[in-house]
């Protein structure tokens, strides 16, 4: 793998990124890299639709984006998890004690809807821009930034964040509250 | 600047229609708002647990996809 072929070297690059969006989509290892397998493969079939100057990673993104969203409609007419229980033992373990209940965050982002899930992951973990993270996920800016507000209200009610470990119960229980339709 | 040439037609499902439709008429409904120190403590938390997922070894079969560019020299066969 000594290339140096600037296209391989992008695609490389952004592996370690495309994985870690993918297993947060997921919740699970093995779909998380049969969807990167996939993007790989097909942004390899597509290269000739890649326009050069742009961003590799953000072109992958978009692909295992809506391949994640295929797979999604497919998987959703065969099985129910309205509790997320699949997603629970599916959930990616924690390792050596870590330090922050991974097990926790990865349960509680595969509650929150794809479409909440993927803006907040795209803004809030992978840091990119909210234009970048608009065009990855077909929508616009505004829409992304409301998903990303409703996204870390519902985070925040399934992490608990408004329990003791924080300020003043009162405003943030009203806060969340008006999250309710 | 994303190249969105494919599957552009997944965009929408029924939330995401909503949304938009919620948007257009400039009433997405109340947004939730959290106080900044939750908005901080979510985003360090988030942060730490991505920052896990980067962290782990990439199986080898994701790279060896890459490795086909190298025999083919071009994009056309990569199958």
């Amino acid at each position: 793998m000594a290339s140096e072929d600037p296209v391989q070297q992008a695609m490389l690059a952004a592996i370690p990124h495309l994985r870690a969006f993918a297993i947060s989509l997921t919740g699970s290892i093995e779909q998380a890299d049969d969807l990167v397998q996939t993007a790989l493969l097909r942004g390899l079939e597509n290269l000739d639709k890649f326009q050069p100057g742009t961003s590799m990673q953000a072109w992958l993104f978009t692909i295992l984006r809506n391949q994640f969203h295929t797979n999604y409609r497919r998987r959703r007419r065969e099985v129910e998890d309205p509790d997320g229980s699949m997603a629970e033992r599916m959930a990616v373990m924690p390792e050596q004690g870590a330090r922050l209940d991974f097990t926790d965050m990865q349960v509680a982002l595969t509650r929150l809807s794809i479409e909440q899930r993927e803006a907040l992951l795209l803004i809030g973990a992978e840091g990119v821009s909210y234009e970048e993270a608009a065009q990855i996920c077909g929508t616009n800016i505004g829409t992304i930034k409301s998903r990303v507000n409703r996204a870390r209200a519902r985070l925040a009610e399934l992490l608990a964040l408004d329990a003791d470990d924080f300020g003043p119960d009162r405003l943030i229980k009203a806060a969340l509250l008006m999250q309710t339709p | 600047m994303v190249a969105r040439s494919l599957d552009s037609s997944t965009v929408l499902d029924d939330t995401d229609a909503l949304e938009e439709i919620l948007n257009v008429n400039g009433d997405p409904g109340p947004e939730p708002i959290l106080p900044p120190h939750v908005v901080a403590s979510l985003g360090e938390q988030l942060q730490a647990f991505y920052a896990h997922l980067m962290s782990e070894p990439v199986p080898d079969r994701l790279v060896e996809i890459l490795t086909r560019l190298d025999r083919t020299g071009s994009s056309h066969d990569g199958e």
